[in-house]
């Protein structure tokens, strides 16, 4: 039983970070390959506040997801007049640059030896003060700030800002004629998209209570990705569903029963060809409405 | 300042100076002056390459010019942003219609009707204000209504038909409320009826005191709809006046048809 709460608190992680890669790539069109980079950001700032200097998790939580969103800043500010492909390429490339920092900043991260006794959330109710330490209580959590994250980001989209956002992906010059200001816009975009991401890697940071570099790789960027194009791209809801659906299929590929020998592989090619299948099928994903163009 | 035609004052909407653009030597502009008037239409034609896009582009911010100066109302806009271009009153059209294919119809116009204010992330993300866009929505209703698409209004752009497509690219920029309208081939390809409904909308637009210059490759849509025409030709003018004189003029048949 607990494993399945696990997983389901792994899904909640994931989702608040495809939901706010989501909004990057879905709805602004702006491809985005280090998203990672953000989370790893907010793990690390919440982890080492908390261990260093006895921060709450709670006060971590927001400093690290600050922080990703001023990254977020930092990274696209010098690529923002550059052309879509470019911007994608600063992306990558602050992401690598962001793994290396954790891993060779040894004296501050303890690089590939990562950060053990990360404390975990507590709440102080009326007097009785508990640890978030069983995984139901950290599923309520991460259900709460995944519902939050859905809320506020749907109602953003909903709103003009968001739709300049579409209008970016569809023709940022026609987007221009219309008197917006693209830059600055995908410059907000990363802002946001950052800080809820930042937020998600805290909350991985909490919950599993060790993290080092390897949580954090050009993969990961890439898987989140995925999550965001198969479940469907410029959806929220399509988002989760990419989180869910990427994470629950191969972890239910252990039980298919395959021998123990090739077990590992043969998930691996099961999971690529679901995932190519899919993609010729249906490239807008799941529940998409919109193709990558 | 103000120009004073004949009998009547006229303000100067648009003053194009010594306006020059080259790219890779060959001049697409070549020293091109000319003013344009409040509350007239012009059309702006030319064998193709003869630059009228590249003004259009230049003019619009997309491109910037190797000498010469813009100046719109009174204002030197030469070196403008394209949006910042649109924030001071010029709304445009393009020769390959862009419209925004995966949004629908009514959001298109709300993009163009939408203040600056309500675009922010701040009001974007605050909860305590309960955001509804029907004004807007009733403003859209009337402009779709003018150009009978009234009934498209929760398609998709991209599935309009070409005609369509193009009739809400011109909404679109009229939503914008602009003084100048620079519509480039904004008849192309469609049927006589859209042709129609487009020339009506150019009149509207004039009753609104405002400005519209067009390029068109269609001369029935500049005999019809242009008060005054322009010719370019490599980027220099050959001829300027009523479309009548300018459309039979030999100088300019032979700049279509010869060398």
């Amino acid at each position: 039983m607990e494993y399945f709460l696990h997983i389901l608190v792994i899904v909640g992680i994931y989702a608040i970070l495809a939901m706010s890669l989501d909004v990057i790539v879905g709805y602004t069109g702006i491809p985005s390959l280090g998203h990672a980079a953000f989370s790893l950001i907010g793990a690390y700032t919440s982890s080492l506040l908390a261990l260093n200097l006895g921060v709450s998790p709670w006060l971590g939580l927001l400093a690290g997801g600050i922080l990703a969103s001023i990254a977020g800043v930092i990274v696209t500010f010098p690529a923002l007049r550059l052309k879509g492909d470019y911007l994608a390429l600063a992306t990558f490339g602050f992401s690598i640059i962001a793994y290396s920092v954790a891993k060779n900043w040894v004296g501050l991260t303890r690089g590939p030896m990562g950060l053990p006794g990360i404390p975990q959330f507590e709440i102080k109710l009326l007097g009785i003060s508990f640890s978030l330490s069983k995984v139901w209580q950290y599923l309520i959590l991460v259900i709460v700030i995944a519902v939050v994250t859905y809320l506020l980001l749907s109602m953003l989209l909903r709103r003009p800002f968001g739709r300049v956002l579409k209008s970016i992906r569809e023709d940022e010059i026609a987007s221009q004629t219309l008197g917006k200001d693209t830059p600055l816009f995908k410059l907000k975009v990363f802002m946001v998209g950052g800080f809820f991401a930042g937020i998600a890697g805290a909350l991985y940071a909490h919950y599993i209570t060790f993290i080092d570099p390897s949580s954090f790789t050009v993969m990961e960027s890439i898987t989140i990705l995925l999550m965001v194009i198969f479940g469907g791209m410029g959806t929220l809801k399509g988002a989760v569903i990419g989180a869910f659906l990427l994470i629950v299929i191969p972890e239910s590929l252990r039980f298919v029963g395959l021998p123990s020998s090739i077990a590992a592989p043969i998930r691996q090619m099961l999971y690529g060809l679901i995932l190519v299948i899919l993609m010729v099928y249906r490239p807008q994903g799941i529940i998409g409405r919109y193709k990558w163009k | 300042m103000e120009l004073k035609t004949k009998n009547e004052k006229r303000k100067t909407v648009l003053r194009v100076q010594d306006l020059s653009k080259s790219f890779d030597g060959v001049k697409a502009l070549d020293n091109l002056s000319f003013e344009i008037g409040k509350q007239t239409i012009t059309a702006i034609i030319g064998p193709n390459g003869s630059g009228k896009t590249t003004l259009f582009n230049v003019i619009c911010g997309f491109l910037r010019p190797d000498n010469g100066n813009i100046i719109f109302n009174d204002k030197k806009i030469t070196y403008f942003a394209p949006y910042k271009i649109s924030k001071i009153g010029i709304g445009r059209t393009f020769q390959m219609i862009r419209v925004f294919p995966q949004i629908t119809v009514m959001e298109n116009l709300l993009l163009a009707l939408q203040t600056e204010r309500k675009e922010g992330l701040l009001y974007g993300l605050n909860p305590f204000i309960k955001h509804s866009d029907k004004e807007l929505e009733e403003k859209a209703s009337i402009l779709l209504k003018m150009a009978e698409l009234k009934d498209k209004s929760n398609e998709y752009a991209g599935n309009l038909s070409h005609g369509q497509r193009r009739l809400l690219e011109i909404m679109r920029a009229v939503a914008l409320d602009a003084d100048l309208y620079l519509f480039d081939e904004p008849t192309a390809g469609v049927f006589p009826e859209v042709r129609t409904r487009i020339l009506n909308l150019f009149k509207s637009i004039k009753e609104q005191n405002n400005t519209i210059i067009f390029v068109e490759h269609n001369m029935e849509t500049v005999r019809e709809g242009a008060e005054r025409v322009i010719v370019l030709d490599k980027g220099k003018f050959i001829a300027d006046s009523k479309p009548n004189e300018v459309l039979d003029s030999k100088v300019v048949i032979e700049a279509y048809f010869g060398g």
